[in-house]
């Protein structure tokens, strides 16, 4: 496989992560606030209110960190600025 | 070459995300980078630092960063960070780009934990260094970066 290839292939699990969250922000919001968040695919496989317990949850349920998008959901409570 | 822009939109349009596929050696994984125009720098946050396991124990220091409120966070300077963007027409398309990665390492549990929520940012000069233009249209729920034959 090339690079070309496998690095097309590694997106389209991002993109699929990616646009569940932008898609379902008001219900992650709802569901996760203030969480951080796992997404394999288009699923929460995991949430925690830190980063490291999540690390963990992630850890245990033997899930390949370089598939999965980890996200902070603010509450929407406050405005964030970066 | 078009690269497509995600708009995270809860409520009203909040920010605008770059898909990154991190490919340092021994860090493969996905970084979701807020494009931020108010930086002058790009920053892999403390948080994809650590999911990354990128180490930055070799690294040298590189200027705090700085936002609201009084505090600063450390940072290293990573030479040649490797990351892909996708292209609107399926192309995988590689940056190497000098970049600050947030350091918490040395931080008390509760400045550590206030760093993790900060996500990483694609700065000014990733816009510079590869002479891309950014186009952002909320109304139609538009945003692209956008770069010229030359500098492909």
């Amino acid at each position: 496989m090339t690079e070309q290839t496998e690095v097309l292939n590694e997106f389209k699990a991002l993109e699929a992560g990616s646009s569940f969250i932008s898609k379902n922000f008001k219900m992650l919001q709802g569901n996760y606030p203030d969480q951080f968040i796992a997404i394999e695919d288009s699923n929460v496989v995991a949430n925690a209110s830190d980063l490291n317990e999540i690390l963990s949850k992630v850890e245990e349920k033997k899930k390949n960190l370089s598939q999965l998008i980890i996200e902070f959901i603010p509450s929407g409570n406050v405005i964030t600025v970066y | 070459m078009i690269f497509d822009l995600d708009i995270v939109e809860p409520i009203k349009p909040e920010r605008i995300v770059a898909n990154l596929l991190c490919r340092v050696p021994r860090s493969y994984g996905h970084i979701l980078a807020v494009l931020d125009t108010g930086s002058p720098s790009t920053i892999i946050s403390a948080r994809d630092a650590l999911i990354l396991r990128l180490s930055t124990n070799n690294l040298q220091d590189s200027k705090p960063i700085s936002g609201f409120g009084r505090g600063q966070l450390p940072s290293k300077h990573f030479r040649n960070f490797i990351f892909f963007m996708k292209s609107r027409n399926g192309e995988a398309k590689e940056f190497k780009l000098d970049v600050s990665i947030a350091d918490a390492s040395g931080l008390s549990e509760d400045f550590r934990n206030s760093a993790y929520l900060l996500p990483s940012i694609i700065g000014l000069d990733f816009l510079n260094q590869f002479g891309l233009k950014l186009y952002v249209d909320l109304k139609n729920n538009t945003a692209y970066l956008e770069m010229n034959e030359e500098n492909i």
